[in-house]
C-alpha cells in the first residue's frame, strides 16, 4: 500500500506523537512502552474513559443548574401556558407551602397581567378545593432593558428627565 | 432489543404494534449487525460486542493540516477520536482496528 502524502494529510510524526500522549494521560506510566497493546491494559482503559462522563453530558448538567432558576420567558407570552406551567409549579414547589410562584418578564404592555392571573387563577380553579392555595405574580426585568441601562451607558436624550416644555405658554 | 423466538413472531409484534397510534410508527431492521446512534453492534452467536460505526456516506475526512487553525485543534481531533474509540468498541480487537482507521484517516486525509 503505497500512501500519498498531500499537503492535507497529517504528518506521521505528529500522529504517533499524539497517539503516545493518550494512551500515556490514561495509563499509568509503569509500562515500559507507552503504546496499548495488550487486552488486559486496554479493559482498564476502556473501564476508566466509560466512567467519565462526555462533553454532552457535562454541558446537559451545566445547563440544568443554570436553567432551574428561570422559567422558559418564551412560554409566558400565553396565558394558556401560564397556566399548564402553573399546574407544574403546584406539585413541584414544595418549600413554599401553599402559595404557587408565577414570574414573568415586564413589558410596558403587560400592565394589566397581574391582575389578570389572579383573576383566571380564581375562575378555573374556583370549584376545585384549591381555595387555600395562594397565588403570587412576580415580574422581572427585561434582560435587555436591564442591560441597556445598566451595563451600558445608554444615550444622553434616554437619562435626562425632559420637562414638558412650552405646554403652557 | 435482543429476540429470541422466530423472526416471524417479532414481525408479526411489530406490525401489530405499528397499528396503535397513528402518529407512532415503528421502523425496524433486523439482522446480526446494527448501527445504533454512533455504535455498531454486533451479534456473534451470542456474544453481543460493540465497535464504532461508520456511515458509508460519511467519508473520512478532518481538517487538514495546513489550515489556520489554531494548534490546538490538530492534537484535540486526534484525542477525541481516540476516546470515542475507546468508549464505543468493547473488544481489544475492535479498538486496534479503529486506532488504524483513525491513522489512515488522517494520513489519507484530504
Amino acid at each position: 500500500m503505497n500512501i500519498i502524502c498531500s499537503s492535507f494529510s497529517y504528518p506521521s510524526s505528529f500522529i504517533d506523537q499524539q497517539f503516545r500522549k493518550f494512551s500515556l494521560e490514561y495509563l499509568s506510566s509503569s509500562s515500559f512502552l507507552p503504546l496499548i497493546d495488550n487486552e488486559k491494559q486496554y479493559f482498564l482503559l476502556h473501564h476508566k474513559i466509560i466512567g467519565q462522563p462526555t462533553i454532552q453530558q457535562s454541558q446537559v448538567a451545566m445547563s440544568i443548574t443554570t436553567a432551574t432558576g428561570n422559567i422558559d420567558f418564551d412560554q409566558l407570552n400565553s396565558i394558556e401556558e401560564m397556566e399548564s406551567i402553573g399546574s407544574n409549579k403546584k406539585s413541584t414547589k414544595k418549600p413554599y407551602g401553599n402559595k404557587i410562584l408565577f414570574h414573568y418578564t415586564h413589558e410596558k404592555r403587560f400592565q394589566s397581567f397581574k391582575r389578570d392571573m389572579h383573576t383566571i387563577y380564581e375562575d378555573t380553579f374556583k370549584n376545585i378545593c384549591a381555595t387555600e392555595v395562594k397565588i403570587m405574580v412576580g415580574n422581572r426585568n427585561r434582560p435587555d432593558a436591564k442591560h441597556e441601562l445598566i451595563r451600558k451607558k445608554p444615550k444622553r436624550e434616554i437619562l435626562q428627565n425632559k420637562p414638558n416644555e412650552s405646554k403652557y405658554f | 432489543m435482543t429476540w429470541n423466538r422466530s423472526e416471524q413472531t417479532l414481525r408479526h409484534l411489530l406490525n401489530e404494534a405499528n397499528k396503535w397510534h397513528p402518529n407512532i410508527k415503528i421502523d425496524y431492521k433486523i439482522s446480526k449487525t446494527l448501527p445504533f446512534l454512533d455504535v455498531l453492534l454486533t451479534n456473534n452467536n451470542g456474544i453481543l460486542s460493540t465497535c464504532v460505526y461508520h456511515k458509508p456516506t460519511a467519508e473520512p475526512y478532518v481538517v487538514p493540516f495546513i489550515s489556520d487553525h489554531s494548534r490546538h485543534v490538530f492534537a484535540n481531533i486526534i484525542q477525541t477520536s481516540l476516546k470515542r474509540a475507546v468508549r464505543s468498541s468493547s473488544t481489544f480487537q475492535a479498538f486496534q482496528d479503529e486506532q488504524r482507521y483513525i491513522r489512515l484517516m488522517l494520513l489519507y486525509n484530504g
